[in-house]
This record gives structure tokens, sequence and C-alpha cells, in this order.
């Protein structure tokens, strides 16, 4: 039990005639209120002050599960698609190592500062999910308590076995997974982009191509293109649009899903004369 | 203080006894200040939690705040799980760090913020606790980026005086060992003790887990013993 001394330095210091950083920071204000003897030696803890639970806290969350979890995941749009995964993933319980595998696989190329453990709380927090043992209880209900064992006459305390935890998506959940149809919200974004089916149709094809594309080649293919011209709109734009409809996805390089194979199905009739540059030069 | 020279004879095996448990007594205080500071330094991680749940709490110490404390560890441990590393991390986020700017959002571990009539860092406390670490040939590394009055520091300080004291007693230098004890004695009524349990009062308020809410009663308690045990060894010596 013993821990290693990390912050202090043991060697003898020689010189302790440091200036001291507060010396003169401290304002005529402060000193006048020093030498005047009406110093409070009183000091507070924080039970002292309102508790912030009633006095400035928010009001309570009236917002169903459902909502909560729309609302969750229209917020946290970069991440859409891990935390629909989870839920797709959970809708049967699924031990959280597991869960924790598939969103690090999901995120392997995608990094995020928020770990599978920090999403999964957030789905829980908002109804989507729900931690359970393997008879399906609840395990917020299931404590395990320490196992007492006594050494030379004397009773301890040791850690018992933890209750294994599974992730269960709730109804709320598997209703947030059935209502994300990203075919329909491509199919939209055609409809009403329907101007700039060419340059989609182009962006779709090239990332269909073995080993996908890469933003650099994409902007060669559509930045010179007149429909982009006026007004004034990049590659970046459209590959956003796609990749939220989930037609794109990045592992490493742009690559067209089986949505975005789809989206190409239904440009099948769009003209585009498109010639790849790179595919030229292979020629020559 | 046992008395170690001048003994009788038929005292003197007792004698080495008392010397032996007292020496081991002073490594204990050092492991239990060690395991403290530890917990407040910086969040668990997944060494430490292994550390932790391989440890055997006492069950009944004498002290109901410490065994309220080691039962609340115990029962943490008990109930560890995938993600807990988050969980304690956001607790210790939520407990000592808060998200409010009205100085009452958390339980600030520094002495400064519960010492000081408006609750700010870097105040008197520190710097006397500064003068005295260096007045102990001590002083802080460049890693550590927080004032030297946050507890952890504190907590080290006594980590390391103890063990300094084991090793006096170990080489037969009583008066290093005593002028030590009452080193430790004094630090911790100046300053450990005198705003250590207002923190862990809120500590209380605002800790989720178990862990962050035993070590407040561990904190209570064990500091509690510590000033009784060295209160009664200074003042037996100065006899």
């Amino acid at each position: 039990m013993t821990q290693e001394s990390t912050k202090f330095d043991l060697s003898l210091e020689s010189d302790y005639d440091e200036f001291d950083p507060l010396e003169d920071a401290e304002s005529e204000d402060d000193e006048q209120d020093a030498g005047s003897g009406e110093f409070s030696a009183a000091v507070a803890s924080a039970g002292d002050a309102p508790d912030p639970a009633t006095a400035t806290g928010p009001a309570p969350d009236t917002r169903t599960a459902e909502e909560r979890t729309d609302d969750l995941i229209a917020s946290m749009a970069p991440r859409r698609k891990v935390l629909l995964g989870i839920l797709a993933f959970c809708a049967e319980p699924r031990p959280v190592a597991e869960v924790n595998a598939l969103v690090d696989e999901m995120q392997q190329n995608n990094f995020s500062v928020y770990s599978a453990a920090n999403l999964c709380s957030l789905l829980e927090k908002a109804g989507a999910i729900e931690r359970i043992t393997a008879d399906g209880s609840p395990a917020d209900d299931v404590e395990a308590q320490p196992q007492v064992v006594v050494v030379d006459g004397v009773e301890y305390l040791e850690a018992g076995e933890p209750v294994e935890v599974f992730w269960s998506t709730t109804d709320a959940g598997a209703a947030a997974v059935e209502a994300d149809k990203p075919l329909e919200r491509l199919r939209a974004l055609l409809d009403e982009d329907a101007l700039y089916q060419p340059i989609y149709k182009r962006i779709l094809t090239l990332c269909a191509a073995e080993g996908g594309s890469n933003t650099k080649a994409l902007g060669e293919a559509v930045d010179d293109d007149p429909l982009v011209q006026k007004p004034r709109l990049y590659v970046a734009h459209f590959v956003d649009k796609l990749e939220k409809c989930d037609a794109l996805e990045w592992k490493k390089a742009w690559i067209t899903t089986e949505i975005g194979e789809a989206g190409l199905q239904m440009l099948a009739d769009v003209a585009d004369d498109f010639q790849p540059q790179t595919a030229a030069t292979d020629e020559e | 203080m046992a008395e170690t020279t001048h003994a009788p004879e038929g005292a003197q095996a007792a004698d080495e006894a008392t010397l032996s448990d007292l020496i081991k007594l002073n490594e204990q205080r050092a492991a239990t200040y060690g395991l403290l500071s530890r917990l407040y330094r910086v969040e668990v991680d997944e060494e430490f939690l292994q550390e932790l749940r391989g440890m055997r709490f006492p069950a009944s110490t004498g002290n109901k705040n410490v065994d309220e404390g080691y039962r609340l560890m115990a029962k943490f441990m008990s109930n560890v799980w995938e993600n807990s590393l988050t969980d304690l991390a956001v607790d210790y986020v939520r407990t000592f760090i808060g998200h409010g700017v009205d100085a009452f959002s958390a339980a600030y571990p520094f002495e400064s913020v519960y010492t000081s009539e408006k609750r700010l860092l870097m105040q008197e406390a520190r710097d006397e606790v500064l003068a005295i670490y260096r007045s102990a040939g001590l002083d802080k590394q460049d890693s550590w980026k927080e004032g030297e009055d946050h507890i952890a520091l504190e907590l080290e300080f006594e980590q390391i005086l103890a063990k300094r004291t084991a090793d006096a007693l170990a080489a037969g230098d009583e008066d290093e060992a005593v002028a030590l004890l009452t080193t430790q004695r004094n630090f911790l009524e100046d300053h450990l003790a005198a705003w250590a349990p207002m923190m862990t009062s809120d500590m209380k308020r605002f800790a989720k887990t178990d862990l962050y809410q035993g070590l407040a009663f561990l904190t209570d308690g064990f500091l509690e013993t510590d000033r009784a045990f060295l209160k009664d060894v200074v003042a037996e010596d100065e006899d």
C-alpha cells in the first residue's frame, strides 16, 4: 500500500531567497484591509453557499426519453453515426467491453475526444440505452458487497467479484434507430440539390473506385467545374452533405458506402462528361 | 515516546518491542498518508485502480469515519466495471474542479480557498506551507503546476516526515524522531486539520461515487486518529 513520493524533490535546496511573485501582487486595498484589523478569519465551506441544486439549478428536464435521444443525436451531429451504431449494436444486450471495442473501431479513422464510455454515458443519460445484468435486471439495482476476510484474527474488507454489465438499447433508442433513414435523406438531398447532381455523381463515382479518393483529387475534379463557380462552392461542401447522408465515409480515404452506391443508382441517368485527369495521365 | 536508554535490564526487551512497533506504526502512517495523497493528486488510472482492487481494508479500526471510508471504498471496488475509470474521472472533476465561478461549486482542494476570506487561491496559507516544506529541505517538482497548499502535497509532506521518523527510529536517533514528530503535529494542527474537514464536508456534497465519498470519510477519520496519536506521543516526550 505504499506510495512513491512523486511531487517533492528530496534534494536539499541551497537557496530559498527567490523572488516571491506574490509580494507585489497585493493591491493597496488589500494591504489597507490587512492593516485595519477588520479582516475576518471566518471562512465558509460550500455548505454555507446557496444550494446550487435548488437556488440556481436548471429547470427539471420534462422531455421524454425519445426527445432527449433525438436532441442528443442532433446536437452531436459529427458523432451521429457512432451513436446510432451503438444503439443498433445493443438491440441485443452486449457486454460493455464489446461495445467499447465497436466504438473504438468506428472511431478508428474519425478521432473524437469522446470515448466509448463518454458516448454510452450520454446515451444512458438520455434514456437510449441502459445497463443491465445477465438476467436482464437493471445493473443499478444489483450492488455487490465487499467480502469480509479474517487474517490473524483481524477482519478486513476485500473487493467482491463485480457483476458483469451489459448495455441494452431501450425502446427510445430503438425508435431513434428506426427513424434514421439515410437513403431517404440522400434522396431528399439529390432532389433538393438537383442542379448539382453531376457533382454528386462525380464524387460518388470517384470514391467508389478501389481505394476510394482523397480530398485533393476530389477538389481537382470538382472545384473548377462551371457549376460551382456561382455561387462559389468547393468540394468539401458536397462531401460533407454526402457524409451526413452516410453515402461517404472516411477510412484514410473517402469511400462510397452502400448508401452511396444506391445513390449512384439514383443518378444513373445524370450526364457527366468529367474525365479523371489521373486516369488520362496513367494512360499516357 | 518510549524511553530506550538507561532502561532497566528487565524492561529492555519490552522497550525494543515498543520501538519496533513504533517504527512499524510510522511506516503505516506514511503508507496511509501516501494513499490519501495519491487519491487527491490526480484521477485514478488503470494501474492504481487495480492496486486499489487488490487492497484489504481494515473492517473495524475503532474510528467510525475510517471504517465508513474503507467500507465505501471497498464497496466501490466490488462494483467496478469496464467504464469505472471514466466514472471516476468525471467524479474527480465534479468534486474537485466543478464548473461554476462562484467559488462554491466544488470541494476545492487548496488550503488557501478555505482559509481566505474571499476563497481565493495562492493566499497566505500557500506561502506558509511553502516555507515549511523548504525548512524541511523539500520543494515541489517542476511538473506540479498547482499551488503548494494542495491537499495532496500537504498529505505527502506528512508522509515524507512519517517515513523519516521511522528511519530515524531505526537508526536510533531519537532526538531526530521527536523533532520530526513535533513538526508533523504542528503541521497537522496548524494546516491540515484546520481546513481539511471543511473540504471533506464539501466532498460529501459533491462526490457521486463511493470512492470519493469514502475518501472524504477516510480523510476525516485518519486525520482525527493521527492528530490524537501525534498529540499523545509528542506530549509524552515533552513530559
